[in-house]
């Protein structure tokens, strides 16, 4: 036997987006100012600066895998192919305001969006959760 | 949905205090805990660390903080929450966060944070991460609220009252491993290492692979330097269990102690291809991998290995640090020319110590000539920058290029002046 280690224990799943304002025209690529909040079968919810949407606008979610991904410098035209993981049209349901920050929180329903790999997203999220919560159950008294 | 009424009516003099700084989490926590009815005393921004640590003072009975738990400031209120209510059967410490390793997972879980919520979330997550915990300290049996009870007098230094409620606890559990794991930790706290680590044994004679016990060993081997018994039993927690980041280093240490070189290799290779951070732990791998990598390149078969494992290495630290040095000679011993020359070129000129100029000077002998490393080396004597291996070198290069006895003799005694320690070793290489 020696010091085996699985190497998925290491990671972490974190996806880096690039955000398209369809509706102003504009890329924002800012993607460390991004933080997703929720998720669920249809859309998200987004930490974001103030300035990128405001409720009602469409906006172009496109997913890249990783926190240090190399997001190309022109996004096709597509959404698809590269280091693109995911991409989905939405629109700004609901936009509100963070009072601890200059940020907003907004909620995307998509309207066009590739179910299944949304899925898989939603999948690892919820099987990561999982195996923490085994985890944790597993440390504590066997007869708790 | 966790059934928040039974919790609501156990709940009633309960107090929680919440911190993050997003405003979202807070409000999203706050409504879990108003709907089971639990009186939620505090909601503070992150940027108050100090009213955070104020609050605690209060002794809540539930803490959430979700700040970045990489944060030391956000551990140490954890920390601090958990060493106030140190009996875990009556509170609850809860982190949310976006760092969703199993490792970090691990680090949190053996501190005793009762359960994390992992971000992004939805309501139903924060239900299913802390609703189990919550309601499962109101459903505690009496004999896990006893074994919780015993844990908070262990470590309160309250060691006699913790014998005396542990010979109740022992009541008709020979089989189980928690009453000889608490008999060691009191048995460590009074000093008995001998005794505490037998109870350990004993405890994982019940439940080898039991978690709490064998990270409470290891770490206990360690601190006694008994490395081979450490190595098996990190080999059994590394095989069942997510390792503890902070148990890394002594992980390392272990295999370097034992000697498990190769496996030792591997071990540090997983973590490094692995995508997620290894923040921290840099240093240590280096070190492992430059270590093992000088204890295997004395075999001509582990070349490959270990010039992989000195590349490995090299990349994770700066180019002044003493085990850089050794993965440079280390180069220089496996005959990697190319990777030292590599290495040496990166070093700005007036960074070149008497160590590294030592190295390039053996660079030099063995890739052109004699010649040009006694040149090189006389250059280095003349400077007054020639430690003991640049000499050593000066005295072999002279000897290949035949200059005679006297002249050889000369320049050996010279180096003892320096180096008086080394008398006979200069004069062996002149023979």
């Amino acid at each position: 036997m020696s010091l085996t280690i699985n190497p998925k224990e290491f990671q972490s799943i974190h996806y880096s987006m690039v955000i398209i304002n369809e509706t102003s025209g504009l890329e924002n690529r800012d993607v460390k100012r991004y933080s997703l909040q929720e998720l669920d079968s249809g859309g998200i919810k987004l930490k974001l600066p103030a300035s990128i949407c405001q409720k009602g606008h469409i906006l172009g979610v496109i997913f890249f895998r990783g926190k240090k991904v190399k997001i190309p410098k022109k996004i096709p035209a597509s959404r698809q192919g590269g280091e693109i993981f995911f991409s989905a049209i939405g629109k700004v349901k609901e936009k509100f305001i963070d009072d601890d920050s200059d940020q907003v929180i907004i909620e995307v329903q998509f309207t066009q969006f590739d179910n299944h790999t949304w899925n898989l997203i939603l999948e690892e999220y919820a099987e990561k959760k999982s195996q923490v919560r085994d985890l944790f159950k597993g440390m504590r008294l066997n007869n708790d | 949905m966790t059934d928040l009424s039974k919790f609501a009516a156990a709940m009633k003099v309960k107090r929680v205090v919440l911190c993050s700084d997003n405003s979202t989490d807070k409000s999203s926590w706050k409504r879990y805990f108003v709907e089971a009815g639990v009186p939620v005393a505090k909601v503070i921004t992150t940027s108050s660390f100090q009213e955070a640590s104020e609050a605690l003072d209060k002794n809540p009975d539930i803490f959430m903080t979700g700040q970045f738990v990489n944060n030391q400031a956000c551990l140490e209120l954890v920390d601090k929450h958990i060493a106030m209510q140190p009996d875990r059967s009556r509170a609850w410490t809860f982190v949310c966060t976006e760092n969703n390793s199993l490792l970090l997972s691990s680090y949190l879980a053996e501190k005793n944070v009762d359960g994390i919520i992992l971000k992004p979330y939805n309501n139903q997550d924060i239900s299913d991460s802390l609703g189990p915990s919550l309601l499962s300290k109101l459903e505690m049996k009496k004999e896990t609220k006893l074994y919780h009870e015993i844990l908070a007098l262990i470590k309160t230094d309250q060691l006699d009252g913790a014998s005396e409620k542990l010979e109740a606890f022992k009541k008709g559990k020979e089989q189980n491993p928690y009453p000889y794991y608490l008999e060691g930790l009191i048995k460590e706290e009074r000093n008995n290492i001998e005794e505490a680590q037998e109870l350990y044994f004993k405890a994982l004679e019940h439940d080898e692979k039991n978690y709490l016990v064998l990270s409470r060993l290891f770490d206990l081997l360690m601190a006694n330097r008994d490395y081979d018994q450490a190595y098996t039993c990190a080999e059994v927690l590394c095989e069942n269990h997510p390792i503890n980041p902070k148990r890394i280093p002594e992980m390392i240490r272990a295999s370097i102690a034992t000697k498990n070189f190769e496996n030792l290799i591997k071990f540090c290779d997983a973590i490094l291809n692995s995508t997620g951070s290894i923040a921290g732990l840099e240093k240590p791998l280096a070190a492992a991998l430059i270590v093992a990598a000088k204890s295997l390149a004395p075999a001509p078969k582990a070349r490959e290995l270990v010039i992989d494992a000195l590349r490995r290495g090299v990349s994770l630290i700066e180019k002044n640090s003493p085990i850089f040095i050794s993965a440079l000679e280390t180069f220089l011993m496996v005959d990697d020319l190319i990777d030292t020359k590599n290495l040496l070129d990166e070093i700005p000129s007036d960074e070149m110590d008497e160590d590294l100029l030592a190295i390039e000077l053996e660079y030099t002998y063995k890739s052109k000539n004699p010649g040009a490393a006694f040149e090189k080396a006389q250059a280095l004597v003349k400077i007054d920058k020639a430690n003991e291996k640049s000499y050593l070198i000066l005295l072999k290069a002279a000897k290949e290029l035949g200059k005679d006895s006297n002249k050889l003799e000369d320049m050996a005694f010279d180096a003892a002046r320096i180096f008086p320690e080394l008398k006979e070793e200069f004069l062996d290489v002149i023979k």
